[in-house]
């Protein structure tokens, strides 16, 4: 199915005839999942929304350290990060920022928040030895700075007519105001990009897909610490809730969006 | 260590990750346990055992053999729950005969067209969504129709369970991937504690069974053998609001 396309003695014609895109995910697939996934219908393309909004989910000093290192090094500091791999989403999330920027589509980023005394940690506390270390007196002093791990990167900090909604749980609707926002803001989908693709990002996706609102995943803009979760979330995903596409793609689809939405000012009212 | 079925689907450096990260973590089940049973409807089963591959030539949700292989064991689990009082919950998909309701399903699968018709051929002529005969609810069982993958969403499940005085989940069902997934994650964020039992989950996929499994043991719940889930069970002592199942009338 997967053909080099230099290959010797293949003509363009024949070439073209049977190439299968080659996905992430193949490698982890059983040849009966392929074949399963082809038969039952799944992975049709969606197509992207009207008036699309861009998220970008948990992108902070948690999940990403406060340097490039491998994971298992900044693990050690950042318990949730997911080490080089954020790294290099970085640059590609920043594209899509300025690109919708550009063309006055709304940028939404989520990020967590905990009580100092860690009350509402709720059920991250069940299933993680290492939850202390998410509030500010538990943090490893290993690390190179006091931030709060919650903190946006600054590579990618938000500016001031976005919009920036805290959350306790993993998907970014749930105890948010994040669809009563889409619906004033006029948005009827999402380009998602951010941390993990097994988490956040797949919990977001799947509430946006029960609300029935198009989901656009921009495959180099996400990122997650386990390699085979990131790439069967992202073909669980396009099976069923969402495309994932690559960012020239997305940067393609954005650049033809031509909508006014009811963006915030960025200005304060005391001004 | 144990040997779990997600290992040989991880990279080393995965493995690594999840022990070293402090994920995977064991829960524990919660104090008032409900049974949930995600989805086991002909759609996802088909109405025989056969190879998926020809299973879905009639039924595109079902996940074949892996279906039929789980119903003995959810079955047990039932009988269990029934014997010490303690509430099932069943969900099943409903749909409206001109499809409208879809909503987005429609988008990406091209065969969603066919979860309208009654008659699949060969036979079938019953609703692909009616809940699987070998595990038929009982009069005092709870069943809630939903249109979208998780088991809370628009749906009374969180009041159901307030009612119940139920404080956490024992999940079963399909598809892994799918409603499972969806209903643990929804579970996780409402609080709640969640034991999933290996043996009464079933997926299309066998690659996005095991990490579903993988992920969901890592961050929202248990993931446990049926005999372990069966033990827990037995040890439940607890009078739950359950419905008297009997007509007033």
């Amino acid at each position: 199915m997967i053909l080099n396309l230099k290959g010797p003695g293949a003509g363009p014609a024949k070439i073209k005839e049977e190439i299968v895109t080659q996905r992430i995910w193949d490698e982890y697939l059983t040849e009966r999942d392929k074949a399963v996934f082809k038969a039952s219908g799944y992975g049709a393309k969606a197509g992207g929304g009207e008036r699309p909004a861009l998220l970008i989910i948990d992108v902070n000093y948690n999940f990403c350290g406060e340097r490039s290192e491998p994971i298992l090094d900044s693990i050690e500091k950042w318990r949730t990060s997911c080490g080089e791999e954020a790294w290099k989403a970085l640059p590609e999330i920043r594209k899509l920022i300025d690109k919708c920027h550009a063309k006055g589509i709304p940028v939404i980023y989520t990020t967590g928040t905990v009580r100092d005394d860690g009350w509402d940690k709720g059920s991250w506390a069940w299933k993680s030895s290492r939850t202390d270390e998410d509030v500010n007196d538990g943090a490893p002093n290993e690390r190179d700075s006091n931030r709060d791990g919650n903190d946006i990167m600054d590579e990618i900090a938000p500016s001031s007519k976005d919009l920036v909604i805290r959350k306790l749980k993993p998907s970014a609707f749930f105890g948010t105001p994040l669809m009563a926002f889409l619906n004033d803001l006029g948005a009827d989908s999402l380009i998602v990009t951010g941390t993990t693709t097994s988490g956040c990002v797949r919990a977001s996706v799947l509430d946006a897909f029960s609300h029935n609102l198009r989901c656009t995943i921009v495959e180099e803009a996400c990122f997650d610490r386990s390699q085979a979760s990131h790439a069967i979330n992202l073909c669980d995903m396009h099976a069923k809730y969402a495309d994932v596409v690559p960012i020239d793609e997305a940067l393609s689809q954005i650049e033809e969006i031509d909508h006014v939405y009811n963006l915030p000012s960025g200005n304060s009212l005391g001004e | 260590m144990k040997t779990r079925l997600w290992d040989e689907f991880l990279t080393e450096r995965d493995k690594k990750v999840f022990s070293q990260g402090g994920f995977g973590s064991l829960a524990g089940m919660g104090a008032r346990p409900a049974l949930l049973i995600i989805d086991v409807s002909y759609n996802f089963c088909g109405d025989r055992r056969e190879p998926i591959l020809d299973s879905i030539k009639r039924f595109h949700n079902s996940c074949g053999e892996d279906a039929w292989d789980a119903l003995p064991e959810i079955r047990k689990l039932i009988d269990k729950c029934h014997q010490k009082g303690v509430p099932v919950i069943y969900t099943t998909g409903t749909v409206r005969s001109d499809g409208w309701d879809a909503g987005g399903w429609a988008w990406k699968n091209n065969r969603t067209n066919e979860d309208v018709s009654e008659s699949k051929g060969n036979g079938f002529n019953r609703d692909g969504n009616d809940i699987m005969d070998e595990i038929a609810p009982g009069p005092q069982d709870i069943v809630i129709r939903k249109l979208k993958p998780s088991a809370f969403y628009g749906t009374p499940l969180m009041a159901f369970l307030n009612d119940l005085g139920a404080d956490s989940l024992i999940v079963t069902g399909t598809t892994t991937s799918g409603c499972v997934r969806a209903s643990v994650l929804d579970a996780f964020s409402n609080n709640l504690r969640c034991t999933v039992v290996e043996e009464g989950c079933f997926d299309r996929s066998q690659a996005s069974h095991a990490i579903n499994l993988c992920d969901m043991h890592a961050k929202y719940a248990d993931v446990v053998g049926v005999d372990e889930a069966l033990n827990q069970i037995e040890k439940i002592d607890q009078v739950y609001n359950l419905p008297s199942g009997t007509s007033p009338a």
